[in-house]
C-alpha cells in the first residue's frame, strides 16, 4: 500500500498527539508538521477527526494494544472516545461527567484493562485542554472530510480559556487544571491524571503545551497572559 | 443471507468467522434501550448474528418505562422451539428503560464499563460476526467509523446536526450505492437506524430516499422495518 502521511499542527488535538507518540514506532505513518491536521490514507480519501484519526493509528499499530486486548475492551475503548468528545468535552455536561469519572477511576488505574488505551488518552486530553476540533476547510478535505462528533461544537460553550489566536481549536481546560493547582475536586480523576503524566508520552506532549490559565477570578484571567 | 453477511465483514473470508470469542459457556449480552429511540440496528445485527450463533433473544420492560408498545415489549419473534440455555451461545436480552444517556450495554459487570452508544453496541456486535473487523482492513473501517460518527450525531445531534449529516449523505450516496465500498455495510444499518428513530425518513433528499428504500428491501432489514413502521 502508499505511504499514509498524518500532517500536524501545534492547533492538532492533543489525543492526537498523544496517539502518535504511543504509535510512531509502530504504525508505519508518516507524520508531517503541517497547518491542518489530516491523515491522508490515499488520494482521494482523508480523515481529519481526532476520533477517526486516533483509531486509525491504533489498529495499524496493534502491538500496542491501544486499542485494548478483546473486543470487550474493544467496546469500553469505544465507549470512552463518545464520551470524551460528547459528554466529558461538553461544557453543560462537564460536571456530571466528572463526577461519573471519578466514581468509575475509584478502584483502577487505566480506564480499560491495566495499560494505557485510547480511553486512557481521550480522557487525559480533555482533562488537559478541551478540543473544539479540527477546522473543516483544509485544502485536504475530499470524499471522507469529517467534522468531530460534539454534540456541543460551538466553541462558546466550551469551559475554559482562548489561549492562541485566531480559529483555535486547542482550548485549556481551565476548570480542571483550577482543581489540579488547589488540590480540591474529584480526587480519583486528580490521581489519574497525574500518574498518565509521569508516563513519557505524556510528559513530553504536555510540554509542548500551552499552560492553561486557571479559573479564579476575571482579573486574574485578565492578568495571566497564555504562556507558551 | 449468507451474502449480507460477507459484505458486512467486508472482504473477509468466512473461515475465521466461525471462531467463538467464548467457547462453551453462553455469553449474556443485555442492552438497554429507550423505547423512544429503539436502536434499530440491534435487530438488524440480530438477525445476522443469528445466521451464525445460535441466540436467544428476549425483551423486557423496566418498570420506569410502563407505556411500551406491544411491538417493542416483544421485538424479538419467536425464537424455534424451547430449548435449555445451555443450547446457545449468546443471551440478546434488550431492556426497555428510561435512560437519558439512550442505548447501552453490559456483558460482564464485575470486569466491565458500561457501554453507551447504539454505534458502539453495533461495533461490538459486528465484532462478534467478523472477529478480524480492525484488523483485515484499516482503511473501510475508519470510513465506516466515520459514518457511524455521523450516524451518533443523528440519535444525538440537534435539528440543524441532522441536516447536515443528511447533506453529507445525499452527497455520497449520489455517487456510491452504500455509505462504504460497494456493499451493504454496519454503516449502513446504523444510519439507516438512527434516520428511522429520528422519524427522519419524510422530506429527504433523492439518494438518501433511494437508498433507505434498498435497504429496507435487504432481507435482514424486514424486521427492523416492521418495527419503524410502527413507531
Amino acid at each position: 500500500p502508499s505511504m499514509t502521511i498524518l500532517t500536524v499542527s501545534e492547533k492538532s488535538s492533543v489525543a492526537v498527539l498523544l496517539t502518535v507518540e504511543f504509535t510512531k514506532e509502530h504504525s508505519g505513518v508518516e507524520v508531517k508538521e503541517d497547518q491542518t491536521t489530516s491523515l491522508n490514507l490515499a488520494s482521494d480519501i482523508s480523515f481529519t477527526s481526532t476520533n477517526s484519526i486516533c483509531r486509525y493509528l491504533a489498529r495499524v499499530s496493534p502491538a500496542v494494544k491501544l486499542y485494548g486486548s478483546n473486543i470487550l475492551q474493544q467496546a469500553e475503548v469505544d465507549h470512552w472516545l463518545d464520551f470524551s468528545t460528547v459528554r466529558l468535552g461538553c461544557a453543560t455536561e462537564f460536571s456530571d461527567a466528572l463526577l461519573y469519572l471519578d466514581k468509575v477511576l475509584g478502584p483502577i488505574s487505566h480506564l480499560v484493562g491495566y495499560d494505557v488505551t485510547l480511553a486512557d488518552i481521550a480522557v487525559w486530553a480533555v482533562l488537559r485542554a478541551f478540543s473544539v476540533g479540527n477546522r473543516v476547510d483544509g485544502p485536504l478535505q475530499k470524499v471522507s472530510s469529517i467534522s468531530p462528533v460534539v454534540a456541543c461544537r460551538n466553541p462558546n460553550n466550551a469551559i475554559g480559556t482562548v489561549l492562541l489566536d485566531g480559529g483555535m481549536d486547542v482550548w485549556g481546560n481551565a476548570q480542571f487544571q483550577g482543581y489540579l493547582q488547589s488540590g480540591t475536586g474529584p480526587k480519583n480523576v486528580i490521581r489519574y491524571y497525574r500518574y498518565l503524566l509521569e508516563k513519557p508520552q505524556f510528559q513530553k506532549v504536555n510540554n509542548t503545551l500551552p499552560q492553561v490559565a486557571v479559573q479564579r477570578s476575571k482579573e486574574q484571567l485578565q492578568n495571566s497572559a497564555p504562556v507558551k | 443471507q449468507s451474502a449480507d453477511v460477507a459484505s458486512l465483514s467486508s472482504s473477509v473470508p468466512s473461515t475465521n468467522v466461525q471462531q467463538l470469542p467464548f467457547s462453551g459457556v453462553i455469553q449474556d449480552i443485555v442492552i438497554n434501550a429507550n423505547p423512544a429511540n429503539p436502536p434499530l440496528s440491534v435487530l438488524i445485527l440480530h438477525q445476522l448474528l443469528a445466521q451464525q450463533y445460535k441466540v436467544l433473544a428476549a425483551s423486557y420492560v423496566h418498570s420506569s418505562v410502563p407505556d411500551v408498545s406491544v411491538g417493542l415489549r416483544n421485538v424479538f419473534l419467536d425464537n424455534g422451539p424451547v430449548m435449555s440455555r445451555s443450547n446457545y451461545q449468546f443471551a440478546l436480552s434488550v431492556i426497555w428503560k428510561n435512560d437519558r444517556f439512550g442505548t447501552s450495554m453490559m456483558l460482564s459487570p464485575n470486569v466491565q464499563t458500561r457501554v453507551y452508544g447504539e454505534a458502539n453496541v453495533a461495533r461490538y456486535l459486528a465484532r462478534l460476526l467478523n472477529p478480524a473487523y480492525d484488523a483485515v482492513d484499516v482503511v473501510t473501517a475508519a470510513e465506516i467509523d466515520h459514518w457511524l460518527d455521523q450516524a451518533t450525531q443523528v440519535i444525538h445531534g440537534n435539528n440543524k446536526e441532522r441536516a447536515a449529516v443528511l447533506r453529507m449523505i445525499n452527497a455520497r450516496l449520489g455517487k456510491h450505492p452504500w455509505l462504504v465500498g460497494s456493499d451493504l455495510t454496519l454503516a449502513d444499518i446504523v444510519m439507516w437506524s438512527g434516520l428511522q428513530q429520528c422519524k427522519m425518513t419524510q422530506a429527504i433528499p433523492g439518494n438518501v430516499k433511494r437508498w433507505l428504500d434498498v435497504c429496507s428491501q435487504q432481507t435482514v432489514f424486514q424486521h427492523a422495518r416492521q418495527v419503524a413502521i410502527d413507531l
